[in-house]
């Protein structure tokens, strides 16, 4: 009899876990889909999708909140050991920076709402191809980020680290021609200052869905590699840093 | 909702775990607000050594969160901490989080300082940022004084300051598109300032969610998502409900 009852508290532990991988798994789409729509919402000046993506960061949050919560709540009643711990651990490192990305996509979101209500519009057109290709770059890191997560797969880590470095190349390719533009059309100055957050923007949601497959490393290997590099980034000015 | 006794733990043991770890969060608290302040300096006085120095010390930072993420990890496996325990273990979790995330921006300015040092100076001397800079530093600081005091008033108050760095924030933003419009040699300049003062805003949003913590280990309310005056309001109703009852 107490086999078939232990049996039985492993299988609803078991529930439990996979329950928040789930959960964590459709907060991470959910916020993919955020990105995506939040910069639709700034080229086509529409204003139904940007006030979707702020209605929909209100269940970012509740997500949040909720996984954290229940992540706690297993730490607290089931004290598990070694690889649960880590996974326990690893979904609710993660999403926090679902949680930050998911940030990044409303503040893209609002600047859709402002510039499409000003006469000189939203970003310029020269800015629309980098803004649409880091959306799609940013969304696709997250993406396999996230899946990763659910499958406990970290071999996508090296995928996710390379789509990182090409949003970061893509940054600084924008930044340097919106500078060009800047010292030609001054009166231009607010949105292009603003188009340069939003790319900004998008170039962090690619170093938080590195740091998810950071985390997914920790949950299959147990090694923390989040300041892996920490002495290169200690090295003079390099043009990435801002 | 229990507030955190933490006078009386089941475990003598995880008591002094705690207390052990609580110290070094606020080692690393120190040193992180040691950082910022250097980091401003360098920029004020444009020291690009001092810039560099700065932004190199950062691996400290993310040494120090490792090694007190692993502690608690540790801590959490081994002593079984109860439900407010617990509470206090994520919170030094989270507050090592956004300490380190401080410890990034402050790289940041110190990289941008060193870049600075090269060019002219603007004509303000740094005026509006050195101020920024103070409402900052001192936000960060008193965000760990009242996580070390276990101090919910204090923390609100702090966090309430956080608006204040939004509005200075956004008002040198503004002042910093007019200059560039009136001097568009100026724009490369410009464009570092605006990287600094963002990071400026960062940091108060961090300092912020340390007090949110240290709300969270005290009343066990999670008020990340609640305003302000929310937050407070639904404290003071549940205490003034626990006392009538």
């Amino acid at each position: 009899m107490s086999e078939s009852s232990e049996g039985h508290i492993f299988k609803a532990y078991d529930g439990a876990l996979s329950e928040l991988r789930l959960r964590a798994h459709a907060m991470g789409v959910l916020v993919a889909d955020q990105v995506e729509t939040a910069v639709r919402a700034l080229l086509d000046s529409d204003r139904k999708s940007a006030e979707l993506v702020l209605f929909r960061e209100e269940q970012i949050n509740a997500y949040q909140t909720d996984i954290e919560a229940e992540s706690f709540r297993l730490l607290a009643q089931r004290a598990p050991v070694a690889s649960d711990l880590r996974m326990v651990l690893a979904i609710s490192r993660a999403v926090t920076d679902l949680e930050r990305a998911g940030d990044e996509a409303k503040k893209i979101a609002r600047f859709a709402l402002a510039s499409a209500g000003r006469s000189t519009g939203g970003p310029s057109r020269v800015m629309h191809r980098p803004l649409r290709h880091m959306a799609e770059l940013a969304s696709e890191a997250m993406r396999v980020a996230v899946d990763a997560l659910d499958r406990g797969d970290a071999r996508v880590a090296h995928d996710v680290a390379r789509l990182d470095r090409e949003l970061d190349q893509e940054f600084e390719a924008a930044l340097r021609q919106l500078m060009t533009v800047a010292l030609e059309r001054t009166r231009l100055l607010r949105p292009i200052f603003d188009t340069v957050f939003a790319l900004k923007g998008l170039e962090r949601i690619g170093d938080h869905a590195k740091n998810v497959a950071e985390h997914v490393v920790f949950l299959v290997s147990g090694a923390d590699v989040r300041h892996a590099t920490a002495p290169e980034r200690g090295m003079p000015a390099k043009e990435s840093q801002h | 909702m229990e507030s955190a006794d933490l006078g009386q733990h089941t475990s003598k043991r995880f008591n002094e775990d705690m207390e052990r770890v609580r110290t070094r969060v606020l080692e690393m608290g120190g040193f992180v607000e040691q950082q910022l302040q250097r980091a401003v300096k360098a920029l004020i006085e444009g020291d690009s050594n001092l810039g560099e120095e700065v932004a190199r010390d950062d691996y400290r930072v993310n040494q120090m969160e490792v090694e007190i993420d692993e502690e608690c990890g540790r801590i959490i496996a081994t002593r079984q901490p109860t439900a407010s325990d617990l509470r206090v273990m994520v919170a030094i979790i989270k507050t090592i989080t956004d300490l380190e995330r401080i410890g990034d921006e402050v790289e940041k300015v110190g990289h941008i300082a060193a870049r600075l040092a090269t060019m002219e100076k603007p004509s303000d001397n740094y005026r509006e940022i050195r101020h920024l800079g103070r409402l900052v530093t001192e936000m960060v600081h008193d965000s760990l004084h009242s996580f070390a005091r276990l101090d919910a008033d204090e923390a609100f108050e702090v966090a309430r300051r956080d608006r204040k760095v939004d509005e200075e924030y956004e008002s040198i933003q503004r002042q910093n598109i007019t200059f560039m419009m009136e001097d568009p040699r100026s724009i490369r300049r410009a464009l570092e300032i605006m990287w600094v003062v963002r990071a400026l805003e960062r940091i108060g949003d961090h300092a912020k969610n340390i007090c949110e913590y240290t709300v969270y280990m005290v009343h066990g309310k999670d008020i990340r998502h609640l305003s302000l005056d929310d937050a407070e309001r639904q404290i003071r109703d549940f205490a003034r409900g626990r006392k009538g009852a």
